[in-house]
């Protein structure tokens, strides 16, 4: 066994130190503490993938000297390395952009707690991604949840608060109905560890026993994990929570940790109850057409908010619609668009989150969009990465969010019924895209001194503003390169369905 | 040559009215003796019997312009020379009275005839086609000199309605570039025998009514009512004298070089297109019967009296298509020679309506000696040389048409010349015997009639008169010509 | 040595145009050498391009080894690519003069140039991917142009503009991710799909979505209303982009989706073609009619330019060579006509002050040579010979025709009817400017001055293009055969 190996338990374990001891540093070295955190999460995670890259294997790893039932496993692949690699770029480029806004939004005493949570929420996206015990991954939803509900109350300002309220209770009764589904698939299997689950629930199937009581769990699993990763129609929290939050947390709540839940929900479906009877219970096309209807539905919703953080989280909840939806179809090609879809999303929101406190900045600190009438020419970089993000979102060749709908399409050819249905969902959602972001985008750039008190140009802060241009360096490299990514998924996707 | 003849119209009306030196007079003079030189050229060709071709332009393989003088054109274009230096003279003492640019009004007219002779002489469809589109582009300007808004009105209505026309034609056209040997004027016609049959003589049909715009036939003769009240004399008189007939030289063309007479009979297009022009025969001579304005009057007897010669192109026999060409012939000389007379009547006596002329023969008795003369050709009384044609034309009716057509129409056409009757002759009965009750004119001897108005008034009646006389000649020619054709 | 030849016109443009968005220029003039020099530049190599380059593609990325983005010069490349690079020189001369009073040159000059190497980019596209990439590229690159005055009614036509646009290429998304999947994306002549073996339904219905997809940007109804409401950009960006660029690029889009990806095989004589071939023919009616019914000049021109893109897009649909041969030559006489007819309406806008046709009375005599290429370009449009739109018109309606099916000839009479709107909405411009009423209002003498020579160079030259492509349209027509053969 390699010292490789053990990098994804040193990262776990780095993280829950990083916790504990953020708890007495101030908030200066609590925030620098995080992005140390980060950094080496980073690193460590890169030579994971490298590592399972170069030898084409998939490994599990226990932790602690017990063996299973009891113990903890990790499994860890090239898919898991990578999203969980992905998660670490990501909360660290939110991190660097919203440290500013963070640093005026919350209250200087609790920032060291603020940094905390960061840090708990990575090690709860850690744990999700590799986790190969079902308990464990419920463990760590309850616990990401209450860091995602910190992060969004520590913005003590009352929309927030009741944001982060409504957050709290969705998220509990989803975490609630995960629970549920994970005690009676224990009490059917007597199960925990994946791999276990999964020989017991196909032998379960196949005798015909228990059946119904099988579909009930997974569906209340299913649920239980929609919920908390904002599909329709349980999306009601979604808007206020990452609309009201401070920059950074609207990035890690829409970028990752809403991801972090569909990943979870993905090695269930793949791992726990495999396709086959996943696609058998139905709740597979149940799962397209509610992915669908978020497409559908939020998109409109979108176009309709009254505030532009607001709109741009009602987007989000669109974006996990696709994800649904390319789960709903159930093929390998279907899992790629998937994958590439959180990638380009993950990258894409944080960008849009940050550009728009920048121009909100830019805009008298207010984001109706009368107030945001061209704000473009008053802070030109944050413009330029909003525009970047909007083209992306829209489906721009050349630019990441082009190449999830190119999958997706794909994917859907030769299913069906299913065919017209994902089509035509992409064709109408992308028309309601543009309608609200390119239509934001124009409003940015028009020429706006008469329209609205400010005037000023605001000088660009490098802190946020870098960290934006990196990631829209990164949506470009993906839309460019994206053959590279795809023969690194299909490759984990090989090892990762057998 | 033939590329000269018209050519050269053409040109004497771009640069004569505007660049040549003095005044009105020597202009004048310099376009009279510019047309005389036309005529002549003309007189030439013709006489000499000699088939002059002329490949003017090849466009693309399929199409080309080409020009050629057969027996048909040579008719045409002798009318058109010869009205058109009538016509010239007339206009010289008519315009006088008018207000607006006179120089333009020499340079359309010139250009028209310079198209109207390239229509006529056209070799194949397509040059037709184009001169017959520039044709109504270029004398539409004749129609709004006056710039009232119903002049203007009634300008773009002509243009509107021949564009129209030209795109019916457009249509067969196309069609017919596939289904015929060649599109080329042949006598006997030229189309391969049962190819899209039904198609092909929908696209004839649409052919003859496009053409049949130019030509007044119902129902796309509303544009003659509103055009000619409100252009010029001389140029109302050539449009229903002349230019109408370039629609009619296009349904003759088009039935007998391109179609050919005996795949026509017997279809319904030949029963259709009989009924429409019978009716319209007869319908124009009704709405003259009933119309006050005498420019108006005369407006709807053309319509009536081209579709005279409509009827008999469509009887598709030698006889009808003799009697057609003395039509248009006489047709020609008596209308123009009534649009002058309602040319003077309005200029030098301010008269409009019919009746308001009681008693106007005393004071232009040439011009009502040659209304007398006119009416009597026109009307088809012998010995004048309306007889003639209408006689052919009813005859020949009688004999080549099946079964009711053969009765009814020389009883529609006895019934129009009744109506003709009806509103020519009263007007000039009133003019000559105004009763005893008219109060005295004002000023109400003699008006002066200048010779230029009445020279080619007198020249017009004349001819009515004494071809009709000895029509020999005349119907010889005729006949030898449609004889070739069929 | 064929990669530059190809990756040079495209970037050179696109590259420099953008970026010359943030250079401050001193004074007019040096922007105005500057611009000249990327254009002509630009031009120049696009011409090079055409007469040296080989028929290899060059891919210039990869997305896998099936998806590339490449460019490829073959006869349709040529036609499109000469098209745009023989006007955008002689527009930027008229926009010199144009823009000279206007706001946000920067931002008009770079977007300008910028689109210019897009358009060229559409053209040498080698397969559907790249199409994609650059016609979702010059919807952004067009966008700032249609809003440049930044009025209320401006921004909202782009908004409405980009709103269309991207819907349409939402439908042909689908149409694209169709050929990636069959593997039928790279542009041969004939297509790949004729024996295609999954259900014949789908590719009907991808079809019919992708075709009104890219049929948008061609403003195939009912997804047309963006077109007229762009007509207020400035006049350059409506007779170039609105009636050359975008429009084109859109029915050049489905001619590739047509005829070479999917193969006019492939989708001839099914439902697909004749749903097609039913929108472009309402499309031609609605668009003339719209047309009859509007004041607005430009916007008048507008939906004329919607009717004239459905007579390419009516032909494409016919799904023959000879029809291709007939689309291709109307695509390139329509762009010439078009946009001589913006000029002259920006001229009047412009010199005149005057956007209303009721506005028009009697301005012929003030600004004579932009009306008399005005007057050209009606008579092209319409279809009157000598001109170059007879010649199109003449093809479209051969190859209809030569279908012999119900449905292309009923699209034929379409066309004619739309050429006699045509007629009628042009030809009442022409009188009411060169004749007007006695009783209308002329222009005040000093309030109309004549263009000046910056626009009229270009629009005379652009009238002698009309004439001449109309007298010698044999070659043309042949390179077009020999385009679409290959």
């Amino acid at each position: 066994m390699s010292f490789v190996q053990n990098f994804p338990f040193f990262s776990i374990i780095l993280s829950l130190l990083c916790t504990v001891v953020s708890f007495i540093l101030n908030g200066k070295w609590a925030r620098r503490l995080t992005l140390f955190l980060l950094c080496a999460g980073t690193a460590l995670q890169t030579c994971t993938l490298l590592f399972c890259c170069r030898g084409n294997i998939r490994y599990t790893y226990m932790m602690g000297h017990f063996a299973a039932p009891w113990g903890n496993e990790l499994s860890i692949g090239i898919l898991e390395a990578s999203l969980a690699l992905l998660f670490g770029v990501v909360m660290l480029l939110s991190v660097l952009g919203g440290s500013e806004h963070v640093a005026t939004d919350v209250a200087l005493p609790k920032q060291h707690l603020y940094w905390l949570m960061v840090d708990l929420t990575y090690v709860s996206l850690l744990l999700l991604c590799y986790t190969n015990d079902i308990f464990t991954g419920y463990v760590f939803i309850e616990i990401s949840t209450i860091a995602a509900c910190s992060l969004l109350a520590a913005k003590e300002v009352g929309r927030a608060l009741i944001a982060s309220v409504r957050y709290m209770i969705f998220a509990l009764i989803g975490s609630g109905l995960f629970l549920i589904g994970v005690i009676l698939t224990y009490s059917i299997t007597g199960e925990l560890l994946f791999p276990q689950l999964r020989t017991a629930v196909t032998a379960l199937w196949e005798a015909g026993t228990y059946r119904f009581s099988m579909t009930v769990a997974i569906g209340l699993m299913t649920v239980g994990l929609s919920i908390k990763s904002g599909l329709f129609p349980f999306h009601f929290w979604l808007p206020d929570a990452h609309g009201q939050a401070t920059a950074a947390t609207s990035g890690i709540l829409s970028g990752v940790i809403i991801k972090g839940y569909i990943v979870l929900l993905i090695k269930i479906i793949y791992q726990v109850v495999g396709i086959d009877i996943f696609r058998a219970s139905g709740i597979q096309n149940i799962l397209l057409i509610f992915g669908v209807g978020g497409m559908v539905v939020c998109s409109i919703s979108a176009i309709g908010a009254p505030r532009l953080k607001t709109m741009v989280a009602f987007s989000s909840a669109a974006q996990v619609g696709y994800i649904f939806m390319g789960l709903g179809l159930g093929t390998h090609s279907a899992l790629l668009a998937v994958l590439f879809q959180i990638f380009a999303h993950a990258l894409t929101k944080p960008m849009l989150f940050l550009s728009s406190s920048s121009l909100m900045d830019a805009s008298g600190g207010r984001q109706d969009f009368r107030s945001l009438w061209g704000a473009g020419h008053r802070y030109p970089m944050a413009g330029f990465t909003f525009t970047v993000g909007a083209l992306s979102m829209v489906g721009i060749p050349l630019l990441a969010g082009f190449i999830p709908k190119l999958y997706f399409a794909l994917a859907a050819f030769g299913m069906g019924w299913r065919t017209w249905v994902v089509l035509l969902a992409l064709t109408v959602s992308t028309i309601l895209n543009v309608m609200y972001f390119l239509y934001t985008t124009i409003l940015i750039w028009l020429p706006g001194e008469e329209r609205t008190h400010v005037h000023e140009r605001v000088r660009p802060r490098m802190g946020t503003v870098c960290p934006a241009m990196l990631l829209a360096g990164l949506n470009l490299l993906v839309g460019i390169h994206s053959a590279a990514l795809a023969a690194l998924f299909t490759q984990g996707i090989d090892l990762f369905c057998q | 040559m033939l590329v000269f003849v018209i050519l050269f119209p053409i040109l004497t009306g771009l640069l004569i009215p505007h660049f040549a030196p003095g005044g009105r007079l020597p202009r004048f003079c310099l376009l009279i003796a510019a047309q005389i030189a036309e005529v002549c050229t003309v007189a030439a060709a013709v006489a000499s019997g000699r088939t002059y071709t002329s490949d003017i332009w090849r466009l693309t393989e399929s199409l080309t312009i080409a020009l050629k003088l057969d027996g048909v054109a040579a008719v045409f274009i002798l009318l058109t020379v010869i009205s058109w230096l009538l016509t010239l003279l007339y206009s010289y003492e008519y315009m006088k009275h008018e207000h607006g640019h006179e120089a333009n009004f020499y340079t359309f007219l010139f250009i028209s005839e310079g198209m109207l002779l390239g229509t006529a002489l056209s070799a194949d469809f397509v040059s037709m086609y184009v001169f017959y589109e520039l044709t109504s582009l270029c004398s539409m300007p004749l129609v709004l000199y006056e710039r009232t808004r119903k002049a203007i009105t009634g300008a773009v209505k002509y243009l509107y309605y021949s564009i129209g026309g030209a795109f019916f034609v457009l249509f067969g056209l196309a069609v017919l570039y596939d289904n015929t040997f060649t599109l080329d004027f042949l006598p006997g016609g030229t189309l391969i025998p049962g190819h899209h049959t039904q198609l092909v003589l929908a696209a004839i049909f649409c052919i003859i009514l496009g053409f049949g715009t130019k030509a007044g036939m119902f129902p796309m003769h509303n544009w003659l009512p509103t055009a000619h009240p409100v252009a010029p004399a001389p140029a109302s008189a050539l449009l229903s004298g002349i230019i109408t007939k370039a629609g009619v030289i296009g349904i003759l063309r088009v039935i007998y070089f391109i179609a050919g007479a005996d795949r026509l009979r017997g279809t319904w297009v030949q029963t259709v297109c009989l009924t429409l022009a019978l009716f319209t025969v007869f319908m124009g001579s009704m709405m003259a019967f009933t119309e006050k304005n005498f420019k108006k009057r005369l407006a709807y007897s053309s319509i009536s009296q081209i579709s005279y010669v409509l009827t008999g192109l469509f009887v598709l026999s030698q006889e009808g298509l003799m009697g057609s060409l003395l039509q248009i012939a006489f047709h020609a000389a008596a209308k123009i020679a009534l649009f002058y007379i309602a040319g003077i009547l309005i200029c030098l006596a301010g008269l409009r309506s019919v009746e308001r002329f009681r008693g106007a023969a005393r004071r232009l008795p040439v011009t009502f000696g040659c209304f007398i003369f006119a009416a009597l050709s026109l009307v088809g009384i012998p010995p004048f040389g309306g007889f003639v044609s209408k006689w052919y034309i009813a005859s020949a009716a009688l004999d080549g048409l099946p079964g009711a057509f053969a009765y009814a129409a020389p009883a529609v056409l006895l019934l129009s010349a009744l109506l003709t009757a009806g509103y020519l002759f009263p007007p000039i009965i009133r003019g000559f015997f105004p009763g005893d009750d008219l109060p005295p004119a004002p000023g109400g001897e003699r008006l002066r009639e200048p010779w230029q108005l009445t020279l080619p008034l007198i020249l017009l009646a004349a001819a009515c008169g004494l071809l009709g006389l000895f029509p020999d000649w005349i119907t010889s020619v005729m006949q030898r010509i449609a004889g070739a054709v069929l | 040595m064929n990669s530059w030849f190809l990756l040079l016109p495209v970037l050179c443009p696109l590259v420099l145009g953008l970026l010359s968005y943030f250079i401050v220029f001193p004074s007019e003039n040096s922007r105005r050498w500057f611009y000249g020099t990327v254009v002509v530049v630009a031009s120049v190599l696009t011409w090079t391009a055409i007469l040296r380059c080989g028929s290899d593609a060059f891919v210039f990325l990869r997305f896998t080894d099936r998806l590339t983005l490449a460019f490829r010069m073959d006869g349709a490349a040529r036609l499109f690519a000469g098209l745009s690079a023989a006007l955008w020189p002689v527009t930027m001369v008229y926009a010199w003069d144009y823009m000279k009073h206007e706001d946000r040159l920067r931002m008009f000059w770079s977007f300008f140039t910028a689109s210019f190497g897009v358009t060229l980019g559409i053209a040498l596209a080698a397969n559907m991917m790249t199409m994609y990439l650059f016609y979702e590229l010059l919807t952004l690159c067009t966008l700032p142009l249609v809003m440049q005055p930044m009025t209320q009614k401006a921004i909202q036509a782009g908004i409405k503009y980009v709103i269309y646009s991207m819907s349409g290429a939402a439908l042909a998304f689908i149409g694209l991710v169709f050929l990636i999947a069959a593997d039928a994306q790279d542009f041969t002549m004939g297509g790949h799909l004729a024996g295609y073996g999954g259900s014949r339904t789908t590719l009907l219905a991808v079809f019919t979505l992708s075709f009104v997809g890219f049929g948008v940007k061609a403003a195939i109804w009912p997804l047309h209303a963006w077109l007229p409401a762009a007509s207020v950009a400035p006049t350059p960006v409506t007779a170039l982009l609105h009636a050359v660029a975008v429009v084109k690029s859109g029915a050049f889009a489905c001619i590739r989706l047509t005829y070479y990806a999917f193969g006019a095989e492939a989708v001839s004589g099914s439902w697909a073609q004749d749903t097609v071939m039913i929108l472009t023919i309402i499309t031609i009616v609605f668009g003339s009619s719209m047309a009859l019914k509007q004041q607005h000049f430009k916007r008048r021109l507008a939906y004329s330019t919607v009717a004239n893109l459905s007579y390419i897009l009516f032909a494409v649909s016919m799904m023959t060579t000879e029809a291709l041969t007939a689309a291709f030559l109307h695509l390139l006489y329509h762009s010439v006509v078009k946009i001589m007819a913006f000029f002259a309406a920006g001229a009047v806008l412009h010199y005149g002050e005057r956007e209303y046709v009721d506005e028009l009375e009697g301005i012929g005599k003030y600004m004579p040579v932009t009306f008399a290429c005005f007057t050209v370009a009606s008579c092209a449009l319409t279809g009157v010979p000598p001109f170059n739109g007879f010649i199109s018109k003449w093809y479209i309606a051969l190859a209809a025709v030569h279908t012999y099916r119900a449905l292309p000839i009923l699209g034929f009479a379409a066309l004619l009817l739309s050429a006699l709107f045509t007629a009628i909405y042009m030809f009442q411009v022409v009188v009411r400017a060169w004749f007007p009423s006695k009783e209308g209002m002329m222009p005040a003498p000093g309030s109309v001055r004549e263009a000046g020579a910056l626009m009229l160079v270009p629009m005379i030259l652009l009238a002698a293009v009309c004439l001449l492509t109309g007298l010698f349209p044999q070659s043309l027509l042949d390179l077009i055969r020999e385009a679409v053969s290959v």
